[in-house]
Order: structure tokens, then sequence, then C-alpha cells
């Protein structure tokens, strides 16, 4: 388990002050420093392969509601995406193992519809030849591998969102837990963005520190949460390149998660094996507990912690001014162990008020 | 790919509540001007014509339903009366699959159009939308090269057909609206079902606005994962008509393909051996 850090607190002290649970730093946040060397030789094929899935979802008894727009809307930030500068450098790409067909299977083909929600999928098209990397701005999307607290290895979906931090769900970054022992940052956090099929073709990203709400991390750990998500700091190359000049990032918008229309991209293990990246769109159709909103969705596990993003793809002139908007992360599925819909916690004030921690954290994070 | 023909009596109504949608330029765009769209992108286009009596041309955006046939909106392929004489085809029909870039490549060539049926719903009516049925098939000429003769299809494949899949859904609007990209790139719109004015009418948010014109409304447009159980890229309506409000983007609606469709598209399909 990893030493908890308040941003900004430079002093252990800080930390025990933390681990009371009785103060936390302005921002909400909770941080843990990573060893990007260490994480860097620990995805062997072996490794990659035996990764399973966590299953969040819903406690029983959550309601979904109708979506009421606010009287008075919270003001949102919107920060803007930009697309990469560089090309992959040569000796960037690695190669990866497939999972087999069938690691999930629904047995039961879903309907395209939950309730009221309906929604579209499928696999990112066209799938690059020779395992090369998809375009922008997909190629700010990946697949997250990490370790629990027991040893265990899973995978998540994430999403670079500035120049060096990397957003996905808290839940894909920390055990919470309402006591201080049970709680703990996970380890070897490896990110293959634009991951497609037996190719990585943007390499492994490590992360130099991690952060989550302690909404997140102090809370009993299920869902619906207020603030499943989470930031990872990506070590630059040894060159001294940030992620983002190779993936691009998206932008992000506060307060924008309700009454909207959203395309979620991730690595969902009940589509081809998580092997491949897979889109799936649906508008808003109904409110949860605790600041989350559904959106109907045949995504399985692995989706978790992928972007839902507002006005993805490219903009055509006379259209959209602004592409690429995350308003969310996927945090959770229905009750019954099924797909049908996913849940996010909208973006809010405190989402904004984290990532500006993070991004002081070091110059040039955003 | 065949008509499919689907009651789907329990699928539940849309509650007609959301206009939110995704709208992005299709890509990556083809690698070159002579590269068309993968598929299924591939077997949508931009249809030209031309009216006798006005001696205008126009276009639409048109689509693939193996093997020769093109659907379209009705609007594009005959001037609808109330009166006998005041109803005619429009001629001069040419589809352009896979139409991208201002330069004007057709990467699949120019298809010529050999006959054409459209619904009497919309032929007899007064024009006016909505119409529970503007849509309209054309039959595509073969075209004949070194390497033999070929149907369109074989050169753009083909969507498929679902009836009675518009009223309550989640679908992708692919089409050339002359208000994006000045309307010479493909476009993807992505909504659900959020109104309708009744009339076999149903509305989906969009910013799509004139060219359009028979745009298909497609169910799980793109490729299937595996792991998927069921079939991709059926096509639920065409565009008719886009909301007029001071031509700010709202909604985009169509009319439903019904019995009566699947009965225009086989008596299309039978009106020569191998065009279905």
């Amino acid at each position: 388990m990893s030493p908890r850090l308040a941003v900004g607190s430079l002093i252990f002290v800080g930390a025990i002050a933390l681990l009371s649970g009785a103060a936390h730093a302005e921002s909400g946040l909770v941080s843990a420093p990573a060893s990007p060397a260490a994480a860097r030789y620990f995805w062997t094929p072996q490794r990659l392969l035996s990764a399973k899935p966590m299953i969040p979802v819903a406690r029983p008894g959550t309601t979904l509601a109708p979506v009421a727009i606010p009287e008075s809307e919270a003001a949102s930030v919107l920060v803007p995406a930009e697309p990469p500068t560089l090309r992959p450098a040569p000796g960037m790409a690695v190669k990866l193992p497939q999972a087999a067909n069938g690691i999930i299977r629904t047995q039961v083909p879903p309907p395209n519809y939950y309730d009221d929600g309906y929604y579209s999928e499928s696999r990112v098209f066209p799938v690059p030849a020779n395992t090369g990397p998809y375009p922008y701005p997909e190629t700010a999307i990946g697949q997250l591998y990490y370790t629990d607290l027991s040893g265990g290895t899973h995978s998540c979906t994430a999403a670079v969102l500035t120049k060096r931090i990397v957003v996905t769900a808290a839940h894909c970054i920390a055990q919470a837990s309402t006591t201080a022992s049970g709680r703990g940052f996970y380890s070897n956090f490896g990110l293959y963005p634009s991951r497609n099929g037996g190719g990585g073709p943007l390499g492994l990203w490590n992360f130099t520190s991690e952060h989550v709400p302690a909404i997140w991390y102090d809370s009993d750990g299920s869902f619906p949460n207020q603030e499943d998500w989470g930031f990872l700091v990506a070590a630059d190359t040894a060159d001294g390149h940030t992620i983002s000049e190779t993936t691009g990032h998206l932008g992000y918008q506060t307060n924008s998660l309700h009454a909207n229309h959203v395309t979620m991209l991730a690595y969902p293990y009940n589509f081809d094996s998580g092997n491949m990246m897979q889109r799936s769109d649906a508008a808003n159709f109904a409110a949860a507990a605790r600041n989350t909103w559904i959106y109907a969705s045949n995504f399985y596990v692995g989706a978790d912690g992928g972007p839902w993003i507002e006005n993805f793809g490219i903009a055509p002139t006379g259209g959209v001014n602004n592409a690429n908007i995350v308003v969310a992360v996927g945090s959770y599925f229905p009750p019954n162990f099924q797909p049908g819909y996913m849940g996010a916690s909208e973006f809010n004030g405190d989402f904004a008020t984290q990532l500006k921690a993070v991004c002081a954290l070091t110059a040039g994070n955003c | 790919m065949r008509a499919q023909t689907q009651a789907d009596a329990t699928r539940p109504p849309a509650d007609l509540g959301f206009g939110y949608f995704t709208e992005s330029r299709v890509f990556p765009s083809p690698a070159t001007a002579t590269d068309a769209y993968e598929y299924p992108l591939s077997a949508v286009g931009i249809l030209d014509f031309h009216d006798p009596k006005t001696d205008k041309g126009a276009s639409c955006t048109a689509w693939v339903f193996p093997s020769r046939i093109i659907v379209t909106a009705g609007q594009c392929v005959v001037h609808a009366s109330t009166t006998a004489s005041g109803r005619y085809f429009f001629d001069d029909f040419i589809f352009k699959p896979s139409y991208h870039d201002e330069k004007g490549y057709t990467p699949l060539g120019l298809w010529t159009m050999t006959y054409a049926i459209v619904a009497n719903g919309w032929y007899q009516s007064d024009g006016s939308v909505p119409n529970p049925e503007d849509w309209a098939v054309l039959i595509a000429a073969d075209k004949t090269d070194k390497s033999g003769t070929h149907k369109l299809a074989d050169v753009t494949g083909g969507l498929g057909v679902a009836t009675y899949a518009l009223d309550a859904n989640h679908l992708t609007i692919l089409g050339y609206p002359e208000n994006l990209d000045d309307g010479v790139l493909l476009q993807r719109s992505d909504a659900q079902t959020y109104s309708s004015p009744g009339a076999n009418v149903y509305d989906y948010g969009s910013n799509f606005l004139t060219g359009s014109a028979g745009s298909p409304f497609v169910q799980d447009m793109g490729q299937a994962p595996s792991g998927v159980y069921y079939p991709f890229n059926f096509v639920a309506g065409v565009a008719s008509f886009a909301s007029n409000n001071n031509n700010s983007p709202g909604y985009l609606a169509a009319s439903q393909f019904n019995g009566d469709f699947a009965a225009l598209l086989k008596q299309a399909c039978d009106h020569n051996a191998g065009n279905c």
C-alpha cells in the first residue's frame, strides 16, 4: 500500500493527519507517489492475459429517475482538446497478447434499449492496419492495467486529459474503505494508448503519481459514488516528451453529464474480448443517486473508467465549436450483473478544483 | 443482406424527451482522393438529379440496398402533386457513392439509373411534410469493364432494411448536408427518437439541413465486434425534413419504413432478375 499524501503537502505529517480521516487538502484529493520504473517491466504477457475485470455494479435497489434539468445551472468549466504534435517514436510500439474470445459473454443478446434509453454500439472503425494507432481523437484513449491490493491484475479504460494527466475511474486507482486499514492505492499502473488488438502502437506509459477524491477513498466503495474519477500523472519519455505529444488529449467540461448525448469509448471485455476499442452512443435517459447519471449501453466490465465524450469526432466546418469534451468517465453497471446501462459521476466544481491541484504539481502538467 | 420485417411489439415506446445528439465528420477521411470510405460508409453517396420543368439540378443523399437498388427520399425522385398533370419524375439521376472532398472525387464511380419507383403516398400528395411515405427507390445500371460486369453493390456493399424500427430507437444518420463541410464530406449524427409529429414520421436530434434528404437512419451502424449476436447496419427510414427554426439545427425527421416500404422494395427487387 502506498503512503497517502495530501496534494501540495510536502511533509509526511500531513499524511498522518489525513490518515485520521479528519482533514483533507482543500482540493479534496488524496494522492500517492508511484515508481514508473518499477511498473515499466511488470506487465509480462502472462500478467496481461491473467488480468480479470472488476465488476462495479450499482447496489441493489438503486432506483433510476427521469432526467430533470436543474433550474439554476452551475457555471461550467470548459477546457478544449488538443491533437498530438509528434508522430509515434520509432520503437515505441509494443506487442500485446490477445485474450481469447469469450472471456465474458452475455448469454442473451441484449436489446438496444434499457427502459427509455436507447443506444448504438460498434467496434471503432476503420480498424488501423498492422495494429497501428487509431486516428486522433481515438489516440487519446487506452487500456489501463493495474495490480490490486491483494496482487490481482485488472484492466479499465482511461483517457489522456491534459498534457500529462490521464483520467479514469477512482475505483480503477484506489481501494475505498471507511476504515484506514481497508483503503489503499493500487500499483503497477500501465497504460497502452490506442491499443489495437495485438498491438500497443503508442507503447506503455507509466505514472509518477495517482490521485483520487477523498469522497471516493473514504467511502464504503459501493456504487453510485459522487466522485468516481481519478487522475494519473504520466511520466515523460526518456527524451522528455509528454504523453499528449504522442496521443493528443481530450478536453473536459463540468456540469454537462445530465441532459446530453455522449459517445463512450472503451475496451469492454464483452466485445472482442477487450482487445479492441469500441464506441457506444446514447442520450442521458435517467438520473440515479449521488451525482450520477444513467446512459443506456451494452458495454460491460473493462469499460469502466472510459471517457464519455460530448461532440466526439472531427467537427466539420459549420458544425460544433468544441469537439471531444469529456463530461464523465464510466463508473458502474446495473445491479443484476448484466449490461444494460452505465452510470457515471458528473464532473463538477470539485473535479475542476482537484484537476487544478494536480496540474499545479509540476510545471507543464496542463 | 435482405429486407427484414419485424413488428417488434416488445419494444417500449420512446419517452420522446431526448433531443440530444452527437455530430461529427466521418473520420478518418479516406487516405487519398481516390480511396473510398470503409464499408458500411461506402454504401452511402450523393444523388444528383435534374428537374425537367424548372431545368434546375439538385442533390440528395442516397444509399445502396443490394444488389442494384438505391434508396432515397420521395422528394428527390418526383415532383409530387394532388393532380395528375402536376406530378412528374425528375431525370438524369447520377449516384456518386462514397463521394468526398472538394475536388469532386467519386472513388467508386458514377452510376446511372434505369428505373425509379416512388410511394404513392408521396407522389399523390401536395408535396408538403410531414408525409408518411417520403421515400423512393431507383435501380442502377450495371457497369462493365475489363474484369466483367458489376452490379452497384458489388462495388459499394449495401445496407439492410428494418421496418417499424424508427419509432423508439437510437440510430446513426449518415448524409451530405450542405451546412456542414459545404456538403462535400460524409457526416454522421447520432441520436435517439425525440418526438413525432404523427403521420408515421419521427424526429431525431440533429444539425443536418439541406442536402440530407434521403440520408439513411441506420441501426447499429459500424462493424460488429466478436461477442455480438445481432446484425448491424439496418436502415429504419430516410431523412425527409429538418426543423425550420431560423435554420438553427434542431432535428431531422424521417418516415418510418413500414409494410408499404417493404412492398415497394419488393417491387423493385422483382423488376429484374438479380436486383436483390
